[in-house]
């Protein structure tokens, strides 16, 4: 893996080149809050984690709508870090009360950002079955369902599980 | 199929989920459904539509049997998550009505009806919580009402009478002149119970049946403990 400790990054986001980073979203984050706040210079220099306290992988490009995810909808930052361990009642259920507040707000173009976002190599097993039964009434308005579904029926596979018969009815 | 009650398991031992059935008044042949599920506090609750706008969320019931749900781990605890997701979601609580079509869960747990006087029994929340998850376990569309089904019907209407709006009741009297399934809770509990869902009403007569017989006597016993 590369190290990477900084980047000069262009404060307007939508001519931001689209970064491969190997750093916690939280600090990524926390970068792009900085970016927002820092008015009166179009260049700033970030520092972001080093690899060394760097505990998870994730490669998002930045785009505008990630962005504007971010903005909206904060939780899914500390979703990212935490996906791999929601796999009981108690860590899932603040999540899902957050997705479905953007499905009842009918912000689909959001949601779909999110399932976009989403890395299955990076969800718990029960969330790979779960983000897509949650959302599967409102497929039809989510582009990324379709994807999210085949990538995550590969990951169950890969973790040598029985994707048919796990996501039985979606399929 | 294997029945749990208090004199044989424990509340404790339910895996995530499971389907619960009893007759919570001995005096009348009146089954009652919910699901047992494992809350965010690691506490067993019974989430069931006990009345009109009564989404209730309580302790387990004595009175009740359990039965497995052959479903994976994984799934069952997401849809225990969505038990307590669509609790939450509904507050308000979720009206009672006699004809399942046209209402729903969506995604997000909240219950949706296409018609304002739309809603559901302590049956049909099993089954709609159950399809609004991609787990159709009963074939709605080859499910056929029966002359029967309007005595228990216009009973139910009885009752309702005083608790709905009186535009409510006359919007669940023209559903039953029109004609209206009903869905049993033994026949309900026996479809979420029985593999290869989704099950037609042929195939679920003999085990809604067994389940039957099953409350029966575990009201009889539980009743009959309870005056030692």
């Amino acid at each position: 893996m590369v190290a990477i400790d900084s980047y000069i990054i262009d404060q307007q986001y939508n001519a931001l080149p689209i970064i491969e980073h190997r750093v916690k979203e939280s600090s990524n984050f926390n970068t792009y809050q900085t970016l927002s706040s820092t008015s009166s210079s179009s260049v700033v220099m970030i520092t972001l984690n080093s690899p060394a306290n760097t505990t998870t992988f994730s490669i998002r490009e930045y785009s505008p709508s990630y962005m504007k995810l971010l903005e909206n909808a904060s939780w899914v930052v500390s979703f990212f870090e935490s996906a791999s361990e929601l796999n009981s009642v108690k860590a899932l259920v603040p999540y899902y009360k957050e997705i479905n507040k953007l499905l009842n707000q009918k912000n689909f173009a959001l949601c779909d950002t999110f399932l976009n976002q989403v890395q299955t190599n990076e969800l718990s097993d029960v969330l790979l079955i779960g983000l897509l039964r949650l959302t599967n009434n409102w497929k039809s308005d989510l582009p990324s369902w379709s994807s999210l579904l085949a990538n995550s029926g590969k990951e169950l596979e890969r973790r040598g599980h029985d994707s048919k018969a796990l996501l039985t009815g979606l399929v | 199929m294997e029945v749990n009650s208090i004199f044989d398991s424990s509340f404790d031992e339910i895996d995530s989920l499971c389907v619960t059935i009893g007759r919570p008044n001995k005096n009348r042949n009146q089954q009652h459904i919910g699901l047992l599920y494992t809350d965010s506090e690691g506490e067993t609750k019974f989430l069931h539509l006990a009345w009109h706008f009564a989404l209730s969320n309580d302790k387990p019931d004595n009175k009740f049997i359990w039965l497995d749900i052959p479903l994976d781990p994984l799934n069952k605890i997401h849809l225990a998550s969505m038990c307590q997701t669509i609790y939450e979601s509904n507050q308000d609580g979720i009206p009672y009505g006699l004809c399942i079509e046209g209402t729903g869960f969506a995604k997000d747990g909240t219950f949706t009806a296409e018609e304002q006087y739309a809603g559901l029994t302590c049956a049909t929340f099993v089954i709609r919580f159950f399809h609004s998850q991609g787990f159709s376990i009963i074939d709605l569309e080859q499910w056929n009402h029966l002359p029967d089904d309007k005595v228990w019907q216009r009973q139910i209407l009885q009752l309702l009478e005083g608790h709905a709006s009186k535009e409510h009741i006359d919007a669940q009297r023209i559903k039953i002149q029109k004609g209206a399934a009903r869905f049993k809770p033994e026949v309900v509990a026996a479809a979420v119970t029985l593999p290869s869902p989704p099950h037609d009403a042929e195939h679920l007569t003999e085990p809604a049946n067994k389940i039957l017989a099953e409350v029966i006597k575990h009201a009889q016993k539980y009743a009959t403990k309870s005056t030692q």
